[in-house]
């Protein structure tokens, strides 16, 4: 937000590029893409956090 | 060295190390506090100066003679306290049935119910853009209150679970002796008891419901219906930046969440710590 995307959206973050991409450019197909790929990275990260957890016990 | 010194040595590198930190972290919030006493032309000072030379008022009061600023702190109150109070509500009746009971599918809702927080929020939003769009609630108060609860519900649920797990079950067994039903239970006996619980997720549910600002961009159009993290936003850039309103907004905005920690410091330090134990 600090630089609102960067010249040329070079400091463009994953969840700013998904709310620019469906409210201010009205493509909600490319948003929801964007939005699903955000989902699978946070699963894969939970799915390592989630295993540690249970190695640990 | 000896061992005392060494410790007093230790001691006040800690010391040291803290204030650092401290300052680090406070003095964001202290640049703020005295940006808004001053004027407009004066935040960018080339000195920077930390107490303003000329203290002003003006920030305040131009957000106070501004009924549509107004209309916002309204708004994310009535927002944040209905939330709170629904979540609440939800909470204790899903808990108890969690905690006291038995069914079949238990083990897959709960599953549910801590999945939904794995979710980042950016994903839901288009989701219930087109949801709250076909429900007709967009730019209304329950739209609003419900998606807000979605996102405070997981957590409330969960951790008044692991509280009246704590209670133990005599409790409800002398209630049935003495002929009440698992409602006069739950109202009368279990609710009571578990107030430092409740007071720490209703204030953490209250700062979620405060601070939530993707949502709230997203799911109201008209002024009227705006919260105070859109209005702080939407003081950048229509006319001009007014810093110093701005900075006044955020300081006002603080101020509940601040008093609310401080009221119920003591509940919140130990409803936190009594939900997360598992037994």
């Amino acid at each position: 937000m600090t630089t609102g995307g960067g010249p040329l959206g070079s400091t463009e973050m994953l969840s700013t590029f998904t709310y620019k991409l469906a409210f201010s450019k009205y493509q909600f197909g490319t948003a929801s893409a964007a939005a699903v790929i955000v989902l699978v990275i946070s699963m894969i990260l939970a799915f390592f956090y989630v295993r540690a957890q249970k190695a640990r016990d | 060295m000896s061992r005392a010194r060494r410790r007093l040595f230790a001691r006040i590198a800690i010391l040291i190390g803290l204030v650092i930190g401290g300052l680090y972290a406070a003095l964001p919030v202290l640049w703020m506090l005295s940006s808004s006493f001053k004027q407009n032309t004066d935040i960018f000072a080339s000195p920077p100066q930390l107490i303003p030379a000329n203290p002003t008022l003006e920030a305040y009061t131009a957000i106070f003679t501004d009924p549509v600023k107004v209309r916002f702190f309204l708004n994310s109150y009535f927002v944040s306290l209905s939330v709170t109070v629904l979540t609440l509500l939800v909470a204790v009746l899903a808990a108890y049935s969690l905690s006291r009971y038995e069914f079949p599918f238990k083990r897959v809702l709960n599953m549910i119910i801590v999945s939904v927080q794995a979710v980042p929020p950016i994903t839901l939003l288009i989701p219930y853009f087109g949801l709250i769009m076909f429900l007709g609630l967009y730019n209304s108060y329950p739209g609003l209150i419900l998606t807000y609860m979605v996102f405070t519900l997981p957590y409330a649920i969960i951790m008044m679970t692991g509280y009246f797990n704590t209670l133990p079950r005599e409790l409800d067994e002398a209630v049935k002796v003495d002929g009440g039903s698992s409602w006069t239970a739950l109202w009368r006996i279990l609710v009571p008891i578990s107030v430092p619980g409740l007071v720490s997720v209703g204030i953490y549910t209250f700062m979620i419901a405060w601070n939530e600002y993707l949502f709230a961009l997203t799911l109201t159009k008209t002024p009227d219906m705006r919260t105070v993290p859109i209005g702080i936003q939407l003081l950048m850039g229509q006319h001009s930046y007014e810093w110093n309103q701005m900075m006044s907004m955020s300081i006002l905005g603080c101020i509940p969440i601040l008093l609310l920690f401080l009221f119920f410091q003591r509940y919140f330090i130990g409803g936190m710590t009594a939900g997360a134990v598992k037994n």
